[in-house]
């Protein structure tokens, strides 16, 4: 098991290495640079001197020497649309909000999906498993940035209990966090309820559920220790995926809510050609994709006993 | 590991995660103790004497706060900005030798700022006395040095300003500036700094050499390009220095907490010695979407938002929100920018055919609901030598059989023969709206193809400035309020923002007189007989519209003076000290 972990994380050094070398390349072959401004009112003298100063006038491949040069020393460069700050400082701050959309959006995804699921699966063909099942095709068919209006409308603007954008800076100030949440979250916990319910009703009828049935156990404890402790395993696996999902997709829902993350800042350094915040934010996604990745192998090792790796 | 113990690892594993997110989040963040730190540093809390002079429908001091959307500036550095949403923050945190202001009937007239009066002229020198008692918001007297000091980061080329060159060749003219900024060897550079047209003869009183007498003079020397700045803060911190806690001013408010991504907070500067704000905390808010920013007015967390065009008939259906809507034309004019390299563009009736083609009040009313003007005019409404339609209606306004013959004219009647034209836009659902309307115009009344060609908007500036387009709604935001600013560089041969390749010798000449001219009235008169050559001749621009931008400011906030003819983000940012919140 450990050998196979130090083997994953060895790969991630050849992986992030292309990664960075497609991008590279990819973005320089997109037409316009960071200082090309508005309708020309900067000089081209202005433009000139900008980009020597940041080696942008050099051929390619030096530029990508330097940029790896400064990666290796941990520099992820400077910020070309923020001239004067740097990458690693604005990551420093723009990975707490993603962060925190991110996980309390797959915490809330997992009860709300879990919980329905399973309700949906026990009290099946009940108006429980009707709205169930409602709720869990609208948030499958509905895309976030709409419900993203809907929210916003209803609750910020008509009745005014939720702010329409912004984030929370500090854990009192929890009202402009849940419109995002339930935006972002909705379709991974219409997607989680589905496959608990599948896995539920797959588990119900099986052979040892009818014995544990027939030894006259408790209908609770038969829902509780064997039915959802079993269909629970394929849905674990998912959160994982779903997790790194959450984690590098939000960049409508930051967007649309202004919350000032790093799927924000990677939208605004795509439009702006800020080369070294695109690299940063590329990489950084290609790591949580990698580890996410990781982390669900392992994970069915721990909940499968069955699967070994050597 | 027994399973119950893989239940409880799993379990407690994104507990864990959330819990650490939750304890980072309920301290104070670094960037809030900076904050706190800086607001400090600033000095002490504005007293009620020093925002005397209230109006009197004003809310007590406590109530004097405003949250405003804009975009987010990329600096707070005057030497380095190039944007109106960097440039009105600017204007709220510094000030220059001039300032511009609402003439009271749609235009801008100038006034003096630190300056204490207009300048002594005397050939090519200028000589300006500072207003006397000028200090920084660390409370260190503004001295002639820190504008030396300025000037000497303007035409610095590691500083490349991007606005440099209103101070170059042609419109500022201060001596020694291209050569300073053009200058590629550094053992020069103190060499071009001593020689720069600008000398601190006192501590105040400045002396500004020029290459020639220059009319606009101080219109110029209001321009954020031309503020002070303090060589001992800057030379301490570096590119740190507009960080909060680091930053030091000389205009009405100051910086008390910066979130990047997130907004600003300004609070009024004790040391500032012009009108007192009232506004005792001002939070501008960086959104970008405007659909979430009216959402956001809706709901009251906003007291002041810019929203799009397409809400405006949306906004003025709804009885609340209508009072509170302000349109401000804006000192810029869209014009469909042509490419005189392009064989079939070259034809001066080919030009004439695109331009009598465009119903310019229908594409108003269609594509942006009337919020625009309709115009065949390149200088703007509100500055002094505005001549408007009624001079080019007739000759390039909309006139289907007159675009005909026009075609005709050219060797494509019925636009037979003629080539597929490329029309790029930057891809934006009103630019999409525009760009069906103008394609279906020139095939309905000519009979000719235009494709569109959408693009992100640097690849449109990228090809832009290089020259390879062919068909380009585009047009000129005033930089500073004066005729000669959407002409001098734009159609003189050779000009630096002349990506038209417009040539010709008689609108040169009409330069050349506007330079020569030894009277304002005859300065005007030849600024008007370029406009009148450049629209007439189509030489690159055919205008359609005067661009406008509609605001929301919440009826409680009162005190914002229209900008008019000045290149500005938000509704009277230029005398944010003005504003105030009403009972």
């Amino acid at each position: 098991m450990t050998g196979y972990f130090l083997r994953r994380l060895l790969w991630m050094i050849p992986i992030l290495w292309l990664v960075t070398v497609i991008t590279f390349l990819l973005m320089h072959a997109v037409q316009g640079g960071p200082f090309e401004a508005g309708e020309s009112k900067s000089s081209s003298a202005a433009r000139a001197a900008l980009n020597a100063k940041y080696h942008l006038d050099q051929p390619i491949w030096t530029q990508y020497g330097y940029y790896m040069r400064g990666l290796l020393q941990g520099d992820l460069g400077p910020d070309l649309v923020n001239q004067g700050s740097s990458v690693n400082s604005l990551l420093k701050q723009s990975w707490r909000p993603t962060a925190e959309l991110g996980v309390l959006t797959t915490i809330y995804a997992t009860v709300v999906g879990v919980v329905l699921g399973i309700l949906a699966a026990v009290k099946r063909n009940s108006i429980l498993d009707h709205l169930s099942v409602g709720f869990a095709t609208i948030g499958a068919s509905m895309p976030n940035f709409v419900l993203g209006i809907m929210l916003v409308l209803l609750f910020a603007v008509k009745f005014k209990i939720f702010p329409a954008v912004g984030w929370s800076h500090g854990i009192t100030d929890w009202r402009p966090v849940v419109l995002p949440v339930l935006a972002l979250g909705s379709l991974p916990a219409a997607y989680i309820a589905r496959i608990t319910r599948a896995s539920m009703l797959e588990v119900m009828g099986q052979d040892y559920i009818r014995t544990a049935r027939a030894k006259g156990l408790r209908e609770r404890v038969i829902v509780m220790r064997h039915i959802v402790r079993n269909a629970l395993i394929p849905v674990l696996t998912l959160i994982g995926p779903i997790a790194a999902g959450l984690l590098t997709g939000s960049f409508i829902i930051e967007y649309f809510f202004s919350i000032p993350g790093i799927g924000r800042a990677y939208v605004q350094a795509i439009l702006g050609r800020d080369y070294p915040m695109i690299m940063a934010t590329t990489l950084l996604y290609a790591t949580v994709i990698i580890v996410a990745n990781l982390v669900v192998d392992l994970m069915y090792a721990v909940v499968d006993p069955r699967i070994r790796y050597s | 590991m027994n399973v119950r113990n893989r239940w409880i690892l799993l379990l407690a594993a994104p507990m864990a995660v959330a819990l650490t997110l939750a304890a980072a989040c309920g301290g104070t963040s670094s960037t809030d103790k900076t904050a706190t730190a800086a607001a400090g540093g600033a000095g002490t809390t504005p007293t009620s004497t020093q925002t005397g002079g209230l109006p009197a429908d004003a809310a007590p001091a406590s109530q004097q706060k405003i949250t405003m959307q804009s975009t987010e500036p990329q600096f707070y550095d005057p030497h380095r900005s190039n944007f109106e949403q960097d440039i009105a923050v600017e204007r709220m945190l510094f000030r220059g030798l001039y300032n511009l202001t609402d003439d009271g009937s749609g235009g801008v007239k100038v006034v003096p700022g630190d300056a204490a009066g207009p300048p002594t002229i005397s050939g090519n020198v200028y000589t300006v006395k500072l207003k006397s008692g000028l200090k920084w918001s660390d409370g260190k007297a503004l001295t002639a040095a820190d504008y030396v000091y300025g000037f000497q980061r303007e035409c610095d080329p590691t500083v490349a300003s991007p606005y440099q060159y209103v101070l170059g060749a042609g419109l500022g003219d201060l001596k020694g500036c291209d050569e300073l900024f053009n200058n590629k060897d550094a053992t020069k550079t103190q060499a071009l700094k001593d020689a720069l047209g600008v000398k601190a003869l006192d501590a105040s009183t400045l002396e500004f050499t020029l290459n020639r007498p220059v009319a606009t003079f101080e219109t110029i020397w209001s321009l954020w390009a031309t503020f002070p700045s303090r060589q001992d803060v800057i030379q301490k911190f570096g590119d740190k220095w507009t960080d909060p806690g680091n930053i030091v001013v000389n205009g009405p408010f100051t910086m008390s907490e910066l979130v990047p991504k997130d907004h600003v907070t300004l609070k009024p500067n004790p040391e500032w010695s012009g009108q007192k704000p009232a506004i005792q905390q001002l939070t501008i808010k960086f959104i970008d979407d405007l659909s979430a920013a009216l959402k956001s007015f809706q709901t009251g967390e906003l007291q002041m938002t810019a929203i799009q065009p397409t809400d405006v008939k949306v906004v003025k259906g709804d009885p609340s929100l209508s009072s509170e809507l302000v349109i401000d034309p804006t000192a810029r004019i869209t014009a469909i920018e042509m490419q005189l390299k392009d064989p079939a563009l070259a034809k001066f009736d080919v030009r004439l055919a695109l331009s009598r083609a465009i119903d310019r009040k229908t594409l108003v009313d269609v594509v942006f609901d009337g919020v625009y003007t309709p115009a065949t005019y390149w200088v703007v409404k509100g500055l002094k030598g505005f001549q408007g339609n009624s001079a080019f209606d007739s000759t390039i306004g909309f006139d289907k059989a007159a675009a005909q013959a026009a075609m005709a004219s050219a060797g494509y009647p019925n636009g037979q023969g003629f080539p597929t034209l490329k029309l790029t836009l930057t891809d934006t659902p009103s630019n999409r709206n525009l760009a069906d309307f103008l394609i279906k115009q020139w095939k309905d009344n000519l009979g000719i193809t235009v494709t569109p060609d959408f693009v992100d908007g640097k690849t449109r500036s990228q090809r832009f400035n290089s020259g390879n387009f062919q068909l380009f709604p585009g047009g000129w935001q005033l930089d500073y309020p004066d005729i000669e600013n959407p002409l001098v560089g734009l159609f003189d041969t050779g000009g630096g923002n002349n990506k038209y390749n417009c040539s010709d010798p008689a609108i040169d000449a009409a330069f050349k007189e506007a330079t020569n001219a030894t009277t304002e009235a005859a300065r005007i008169a030849a600024y008007q007989k370029v406009e009148t050559l450049v629209v007439t001749k189509l030489c690159g621009v055919a205008p359609i519209y005067q661009n406008a931008v509609p605001y929301l400011v919440n009826a409680k906030v009162g005190g914002v003076v229209p900008n008019g003819t000045i290149d500005a983000s938000g509704p009277g940012t230029y005398c944010v000290e003005c504003w105030y919140v009403k009972k």
